[in-house]
């Protein structure tokens, strides 16, 4: 699975609301489900990294403290960045007529 | 072997990440696989089961090698052979010190001294294993130490009342010496087979059991076969040297590891709450 799609999926999930690691597996597993969870795990550490999402701690869970992320400004920029390639793409791939 | 405990899959993925990055963010992964563990139990999920969403830990570590831009394997892997060098050199040292016997006691008080310096400065992140087995470990360590020790210091009485004629009236204390040496041998191959039983499980700290374990039997059989032929140090005590000392010099580093970081980690959390 393309990388550029979970990340685009992945950040524009981050609109509407914080989630937690395991939260937002659960909300990509059905829409991906060929991808393992390691996957959206090393996306999100990648999206942290950059700067992309930021990191607060929630309440305690049956283990470590859960970790929260949210999307800063520099993740939106980047988010609109994939969307701006994503319709270059698809303008381009309908005007092959291919869709 | 498929991973259906949360335990093995940690160690797995610890393993295949330890000489690529750095000691604090493979803690950091470590732990947000355990908060994935945590909210999936939440769920209803059994380990099992996570196991299976989150795929082999071999390719979960993969994936984070390969998006990984400060790989950190020269560095880890310089770190680890000059340890490995220094604590060869080391028991060359003791081992070549061995004769005459009475530089026993001389040999722990050493081997104490290069567990501290080699586990605090060389041996950081080389063997960190699943903090959940911290306990095991620490009494591990500390049966080890007991039971060289305790065989060193018999083993210089022994030999000082060869030299001074002492043994005829010492029959009573040599009988004990006999039985600890086998009880030491019984103790040793069930700490060996620990050690088989972990090391089978992809435990790193396993490596350190093994040695330590063969050595222990080797100084009980040598201590058992000079008790009972009386004929002075012997083949047994030639071999339980170098991977005894090693084995200890690898293990209590690793205590030192465990110590630090479950500190460190506790700080750490204890600062974001």
């Amino acid at each position: 699975m393309n990388r550029g799609i979970l990340e685009l999926c992945i950040l524009y999930q981050f609109l509407s609301m914080d989630y937690y690691g395991y939260d937002l597996m659960e909300k990509m597993r059905p829409l991906f489900p060929d991808v393992k969870d390691s996957t959206f795990y090393v996306i999100l550490r990648r999206l942290n990294a950059k700067g992309c999402t930021e990191i607060y701690y929630g309440k305690e869970s049956y283990g470590p403290q859960r970790k929260y992320y949210r999307i800063t400004e520099e993740g939106r920029e980047y988010l609109e960045s994939l969307i701006q390639s994503w319709r270059e793409i698809k303008s381009i791939v309908e005007s092959l007529g291919i869709i | 072997m498929q991973v259906t405990c949360k335990e093995d899959y940690l160690i797995q993925v610890k393993n295949a990440m330890l000489l690529h990055f750095a000691h604090k963010d493979i803690c950091t992964v470590l732990r947000d696989i355990d908060e994935l563990f945590a909210s999936g139990k939440e769920h209803g999920k059994t380990e099992a089961e996570l196991c299976h969403e989150l795929g082999r830990p071999k390719d979960f570590a993969d994936h984070l090698v390969d998006t990984n831009d400060h790989d950190k394997f020269f560095f880890n892997m310089a770190i680890n052979i000059s340890s490995i060098l220094a604590i060869g050199v080391f028991s060359v040292y003791i081992f070549s010190s061995l004769n005459p016997v009475y530089w026993g006691a001389l040999t722990i008080a050493v081997s104490v001294l290069i567990w501290n310096l080699c586990g605090g400065f060389c041996l950081n992140g080389l063997f960190y294993d699943s903090i959940h087995h911290k306990k095991e470990y620490i009494v591990y360590c500390i049966i080890s130490f007991i039971i060289a020790a305790f065989q060193q210091a018999l083993t210089l009485l022994l030999n000082s009342w060869c030299r001074t004629s002492h043994f005829s009236t010492s029959v009573a204390y040599i009988q004990i010496a006999y039985y600890f040496s086998v009880l030491a041998v019984i103790i040793s191959g069930i700490l060996l087979l620990f050690a088989i039983y972990r090391f089978s499980h992809g435990s790193y700290f396993a490596l350190c059991m093994l040695p330590v374990s063969v050595g222990m039997i080797c100084s009980s059989l040598s201590f058992i076969t000079y008790i009972k032929a009386f004929n002075g140090p012997n083949i047994f005590s030639s071999m339980c040297s170098i991977p005894c000392i090693s084995g200890f010099i690898l293990s209590f580093g690793l205590l030192r590891v465990f110590l630090v970081n479950h500190y460190t980690n506790a700080k750490e959390n204890r600062g974001k709450l």
